[in-house]
């Protein structure tokens, strides 16, 4: 049922990654509510990854409206897609989320560089993209001096998906996308890593897009969604 | 580029230093190739060119322009042909000769040419922008069996005045006959001029009358002995008391003239070439110089042609090093795209570290050039009588070197546009 004033809104949504091959998502309605955390799993290849896409604005759907604090994204220019994109939404992905040749603090102020938005809201606040990092990475659990200036590719796997958590959240933007951030973690890791993240999320106002194949998480979230109740192509048998 | 763009760039680039240095070091050698063989190609034409200055005609037997420009002036290749005594003095009887320099060739000492000339030679020869040649030790020829050695010849053969010199029939090193019984010695040594007098031995006309005066048609007849009736009447003021002692010479190879005004040159010419008594050409040394230009385009191209595939083949090295350290990179490119990168600024990334690699690779092979002319310059003048300028860049070579790098940004476009593309498809997830 559709949530009133969304965060996020998708609606007859049909995309294929290519158009003679038959579509890999058709999402007839979803809806992401500010604040939000939102548990998503389902089966591999069953088009999470490229839904993540599609809400970024990195892939444009062949059918369907998507809108993103009023923003009508589909209608948006590939340059006003990266401009939004760049400004509201924070990615952590399950792997290799760093820039090997930067360190710790300019992988996590690299967004910055890119959006305008985020530099904007960092003033707001009275503060400065390397203040923030810091704060960031304390919050999550990287205050050792001497670790942030070890080269990332030194981190544990651990550090770097807070480094990238990090780095997703600098600079307050509305929605956060995980997929499989904690895949590569080991249990006693993952949990510690969702709380930092939940607090986070927390303290910012962020919405949570998280996609995973652990059901042992999903309590934690708002809601779980298996990707065959919203996506009709993954529930055919 | 952006700050951050360029940036990243530099650090991604740091990051992958051998790589880019051996891209960086393939690109010197390849522009310090072309660029040196542009600047000895200019520098061994304007050698060329200063060779001969001040001479309006050159006067030989009827043969091609170049042939004679080449056999009189650099002694390159023979003369098909000698000119009679009797039409040279006809010839410059014209009232509009102002001078004239004999030249006599075919002789050689040790692989170095022998050229009979008179003394007008040091009057009226001029080189570069009109300089004489200078002697640096003694004096020019005042006998018959008198030589003035050229700047080279007196430093590898190790001569100085005094030296005894016996000279040999025909230009090569080992010649079979040699005329042993009239030894000539070296009365002086000109300065080094760049030019083929360096390698020269220069004597009087009168000299080589006198050590073929047994001979004919090139071989000595044995038991046969001339008797010429008058003294040599040589061109110049000198004291008649030494050139009596030779013949007066039946034949000359060749003769530079100048004339009293230069708008007469083409009436002279003509004249020249329509001489009945005798088949004779006269060229005007620039015109033989330019036809020479053209005939040496064709290898001069193919020169710069392979010099500038060489440089090809270096860029094509950095595409190829750029391409492969794309795949390595998607990673990189899927999270700069994430973080917000545009996907002309991922072109932009790519080209701008083709042109850093480019220009970086052109300054690394303008100053290896550089040091390896500095090094050289010393055999290069001695050698070759080139003198290339070390440290500046002519136009010329500043234009080359925009074309390089135009190339350098077109060959990075390769890679650039590729980033570009897998950007767009590879959406947000890292790809290994
Ligand atoms: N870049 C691409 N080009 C073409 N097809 C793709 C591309 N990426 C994914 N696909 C296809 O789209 C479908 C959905 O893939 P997607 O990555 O979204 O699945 P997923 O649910 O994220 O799977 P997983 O849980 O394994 O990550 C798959 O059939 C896959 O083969
Ligand atoms: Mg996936």
């Amino acid at each position: 049922m559709p949530i009133t004033n969304p965060l996020l809104s998708l609606r007859e949504l049909k995309y294929g990654w290519r158009p003679d091959a038959p579509p890999v998502l058709d999402i007839p309605e979803f809806d992401l509510a500010h604040g939000e955390k939102i548990f998503i799993t389902g089966p591999s290849g069953s088009g999470k990854s490229t839904l993540l896409g599609i809400i970024a604005g990195v892939l444009t759907p062949q059918r369907g409206a998507l809108r993103i604090l009023e923003q009508n994204i589909t209608r948006l220019s590939a340059a006003g897609r990266d401009r939004f994109r760049a400004d509201h939404i924070g990615f952590v992905f399950q792997l290799f989320n760093l820039i090997p040749y930067l360190s710790v603090r300019d992988n996590v102020t690299l967004p910055c560089h890119f959006a305008a938005g985020r530099r904007a809201r960092i003033a707001g606040i009275g503060s400065t993209p390397e203040r923030e990092a810091l704060r960031l990475l304390n919050d999550l659990g990287l205050s050792d001096p001497a670790l942030l200036a070890r080269p990332v590719t030194e981190l544990s796997v651990g550090q770097q998906q807070r480094v990238a958590t990090a780095r997703a959240l600098i600079g307050s933007p509305p929605l956060l996308i995980a997929d499989e951030p904690t895949s590569a973690l080991d249990a006693t890791h993952r949990q510690r890593f969702l709380e930092l993240l939940f607090h986070e999320c927390a303290v910012q106002g962020t919405s949570l897009l998280f996609v995973s194949h652990d059901e042992s998480l999903s309590p934690a979230f708002d809601r779980r969604l298996h990707m065959n109740e919203i996506n009709r192509v993954a529930s055919r048998p | 580029m952006s700050l951050p763009i360029a940036n990243l760039a530099a650090r991604s680039l740091h990051n992958r230093r051998f790589t880019a240095l051996i891209t960086v070091c393939s690109i010197a050698l390849s522009v310090s190739l072309l660029l040196g063989v542009e600047r000895l190609r200019n520098e061994a034409k304007s050698a060329f060119a200063n060779t001969i200055s001040g001479t309006d005609l050159i006067l030989g037997a009827r043969s091609g322009g170049v042939q004679l420009l080449l056999y009189s002036v650099f002694h390159i290749g023979n003369a098909s042909n000698n000119i009679r005594w009797d039409s040279y003095e006809a010839i410059i009887k014209d009232p509009r000769v102002a001078w004239s320099v004999p030249l006599s060739l075919g002789d050689s000492h040790r692989g170095y040419r022998v050229v009979g000339t008179t003394a007008a030679f040091f009057k009226h020869y001029r080189y570069a922008r009109d300089r004489s040649p200078e002697l640096a030790l003694g004096e020019v020829f005042d006998h018959p069996l008198e030589a003035v050695i050229g700047s080279e010849v007196a430093r590898r053969l190790g001569y100085g005045p005094g030296t005894p010199i016996v000279l040999a029939h025909g230009a090569g090193e080992v010649s079979l006959t040699h005329h042993d019984d009239q030894p000539f010695t070296v009365v002086g040594v000109l300065a080094a001029t760049g030019t083929p007098l360096d390698r020269s031995i220069l004597v009087d006309l009168s000299g080589i009358e006198a050590i073929h005066e047994d001979w004919i048609g090139g071989r000595p007849v044995p038991g046969l002995h001339h008797h010429h009736a008058s003294a040599a009447e040589s061109e110049d003021e000198h004291d008649d008391e030494h050139t009596h002692h030779a013949g007066e010479p039946q034949t000359i190879t060749a003769a530079l003239i100048g004339l009293t005004a230069k708008v007469q040159t083409f009436q002279v010419q003509r004249a020249i070439n329509d001489y009945r008594n005798e088949p004779l050409l006269a060229v005007m040394p620039q015109v033989a110089l330019a036809e020479l230009w053209q005939l040496m385009a064709v290898a001069e191209n193919a020169l710069r042609l392979i010099s500038a595939m060489v440089v090809l083949v270096g860029l094509a090295g950095m595409a190829t090093a750029l391409v492969s350290g794309l795949e390595e990179r998607r990673r990189e490119m899927s999270i700069l795209r994430a973080v917000g990168a545009r996907p002309h600024q991922i072109l932009t990334l790519i080209v701008g570290e083709a042109a850093f690699l480019t220009v970086t690779g052109m300054a690394l092979g303008v100053g290896l050039l550089s040091g390896a002319l500095v090094w050289l310059s010393p055999w290069l003048t001695s050698r070759y009588g080139l003198d290339p300028s070390l440290f500046s860049l002519s136009t010329d070579e500043l234009a080359l070197l925009a074309a390089i790098l135009a190339a350098g940004l077109l060959v990075g476009l390769i890679p650039g546009y590729r980033a570009y593309r897998n950007s767009l498809s590879d959406g947000l997830t890292p790809r290994l």
